[in-house]
């Protein structure tokens, strides 16, 4: 019976220490959590956030940034791609209440760094200032005959992230833009 | 073996990644850039240190039969709260390593210590054992990292090395890169062995 009393006590030791770690950690880590998010979205828009309305729509995040006259400013989407060259990421992506893009976040990727890290680089980000669904823009790398600048020898993650940027804007102008079409 | 001995032979003669060969998937997987490197290998060695303490105190009541479960509980708890430490007060290194972190469990670097060391030595002893092979570890990945940054994407510590003037070798910052430069590494220190060998 020894060996079942040993072991059965060194698990329930362990089990108190990781509810006490779990106990103290808790809170900074939803803190921790929801800086980087406040941070995220300081960079995507080009001016400063003073105020921000969380809204959950179905598995969309989206965060409506006010103005000062309570008018719509921007809005934040949680968009993501499963098509990059590490599989997912997840980008937080800034629009304009006309659909236009500020600029955009990678927050999470597995992406080749030095490579399909890139992603993250203004030089890179840059072009897709303005852009939009309805302005033209050809929403594909250049190599499948769109207008996007791909990421050279990262195709496969630059046409991740334009599959991540299109879905946001659909989501955006499906939840925003509606009525006005 | 003095005490000098027990903390030194883990930086070159039994370095765990260079000379024992343990602890490949860590060592392959996050070493693209050096401050990834440290990071691993500092959470690595924190958690040996903390099992080979907690093991060499406990190795004696444990009985033979259940000792591997036993050591893997100790290992997996102080994982998590290594884990649950980052993501807490480091987010941005959570962000380098945050899939890695939990894979140092099946790290058989820290395992191995467990059953060949610290289960059969005292606590002074364990201790120095843990902060040898730490060490040998962070800088065996700290060399490793840094020889694929600096080649592979032409900076150190993020940032530049050559001014741009020589394009980065991608194949570095890949996975066959991660391969090559381990290989070459290992075979370097195995030529040095030999060359003190001779020269004693």
């Amino acid at each position: 019976m020894k060996p079942v009393f040993v072991l059965t006590l060194i698990c329930v030791i362990a089990a108190a220490l990781l509810a006490g770690a779990n106990h103290i950690t808790k809170d900074p880590i939803i803190e921790a959590k929801n800086r980087l998010k406040m941070e995220a979205l300081g960079e995507i828009f080009p001016f400063e956030i003073k105020n921000v309305k969380i809204i959950k729509d179905g598995n969309t995040i989206y965060y409506e940034i006010p103005s000062a006259d309570n008018k719509l400013r921007g809005v934040g989407i949680e968009t993501f791609t499963d098509k990059g060259y590490g599989g997912r990421i997840d980008v937080l992506l800034g629009v304009s209440p006309a659909g236009e893009i500020y600029n955009y976040k990678v927050i999470f990727s597995k992406e080749t760094p030095g490579l399909g890290s890139k992603l993250s680089d203004p030089e890179f980000r840059r072009q897709f200032g303005g852009k939009s669904l309805t302005d033209g823009f050809k929403w594909k790398v250049k190599k499948d005959g769109g207008d996007v600048d791909e990421i050279t020898a990262a195709t496969i993650s630059s046409r991740a992230i334009v599959d991540a940027l299109t879905k946001g804007l659909n989501l955006f102008s499906e939840k925003y833009l509606k009525g006005y079409k | 073996m003095s005490a000098l001995d027990e903390f030194s032979k883990g930086i070159i003669k039994e370095n765990p990644v260079l000379r024992v060969l343990l602890g490949f998937c860590p060592t392959l997987a996050v070493t693209t850039t050096a401050i990834n490197g440290i990071g691993m290998g500092v959470a690595t060695a924190f958690v040996l240190l903390c099992s080979n303490i907690v093991i060499s105190i406990i190795s004696k009541a444990i009985p033979d039969k259940v000792r591997i479960p036993c050591y893997i509980v100790v290992i997996a708890t102080f994982v998590t709260i290594v884990d649950l430490l980052i993501k807490a007060f480091s987010p941005e290194l959570n962000k380098a390593l945050g899939i890695f972190i939990p894979l140092i469990v099946v790290n058989c670097i820290i395992l191995g210590r467990a059953e060949a060391f610290a289960s059969k030595n005292n606590i002074f002893y364990s201790i120095l054992d843990a902060l040898g092979m730490g060490a040998g570890f962070t800088l065996a990945l700290f060399i490793l990292a840094s020889i694929r940054e600096i080649l592979g994407n032409g900076t150190i510590f993020g940032m530049s090395v050559f001014g741009g003037s020589i394009p980065p070798v991608l194949v570095f910052i890949m996975p066959p890169g991660a391969f090559l430069t381990l290989g070459l590494m290992i075979a370097g220190v195995v030529v040095i062995e030999k060359k003190m060998e001779a020269g004693r």
